[in-house]
């Protein structure tokens, strides 16, 4: 079986989020993932990415968001990592989901999601940049 | 996205057709304030044709049914995809909206509060 890894440079700028998507498309297609995965992995690296572009002031912003993913032996493997301030948003308190609606907090869903979307998320500040690795078991696994 | 705007019954009926996320969230917004100006509070959001929701989608859904309840409205969801129904159970969504199977089902229910 072929691994093959797959690679992509953002600049810090929303502009660059329609890249980041048919990133993910292409990655989904060629690897023949089910429609949940590729959804879950869209949700989940659109949040951390637009966190990354929106509160890391990344200097400079070209090239500043780094991504890779790799489908090896049934689990997705993908590493995030982006030069903004150092941020670890694992910290971030889980949101009280039992609140009503009134009560409700605005914030925390995204980072809530991304737990729950993915198998395992680490965070790790390394050489001047943030970096989540993520992983995902794509065979015979419930979402 | 596109949102097509009708009515069942009097209940503003919105059908949510593409991507739902930060870029299109606008549109969604300004449909709903179309209604708010007319002191119109109860909308039902159809997602059968919603691909897509990313947290800043649900973010703007929250804001909305937030603002609608606070004018004694509410808002309501129907046809909601497998994916959407994992996000909203994720989120605990379906404890704060009330979700129907169908357009109608929904729109009825609104009407009769």
């Amino acid at each position: 079986m072929t691994v093959t890894e797959q690679a992509l440079v953002l600049d810090s700028a929303l502009a660059e989020l329609p890249r980041l998507e048919s990133w993910i498309d292409e990655f989904a297609a060629r690897e023949g993932l089910p429609d949940s995965i590729h959804y879950h992995l869209n949700v989940a690296l659109e949040e951390l990415v637009i966190n990354a572009i929106k509160h890391g002031q990344c200097q400079p912003a070209e090239e500043a968001i780094r991504l890779s993913m790799i489908l090896d032996g049934g689990v997705l493997r993908i590493e995030l990592s982006d030069c903004g301030i150092a941020f670890d948003p694992l910290q971030a308190p889980a949101p009280d989901l039992a609140l009503g609606l009134k009560e409700r907090p605005i914030g925390g869903l995204g980072v809530h999601l991304v737990r729950c979307l993915m198998d395992s998320v680490d965070y790790e500040r390394r050489d001047g940049r943030n970096r989540l690795l993520l992983t995902k078991r794509v065979e015979g696994g419930a979402p | 996205m596109t949102v097509t705007d009708a009515s069942i019954d009097s209940v503003a009926v919105l059908s949510l057709d593409g991507r739902l996320d930060s870029r299109t969230a606008p549109a969604l917004k300004s449909a709903l304030e179309e209604h708010w100006r007319r002191q119109r509070y109860r909308a039902v959001l159809d997602c059968s044709r919603l691909e897509y929701v990313s947290s800043a989608g649900l973010q703007v859904l929250l804001i909305a049914g937030k603002i609608a309840a606070s004018h004694g409205g509410q808002l309501a969801f129907s046809g909601l995809g497998a994916f959407l129904g994992d996000v909203f159970a994720m989120t605990q969504f379906h404890q704060i909206f009330p979700v129907y199977a169908t357009a109608e089902e929904a729109a009825a229910a609104l009407k009769g509060e």
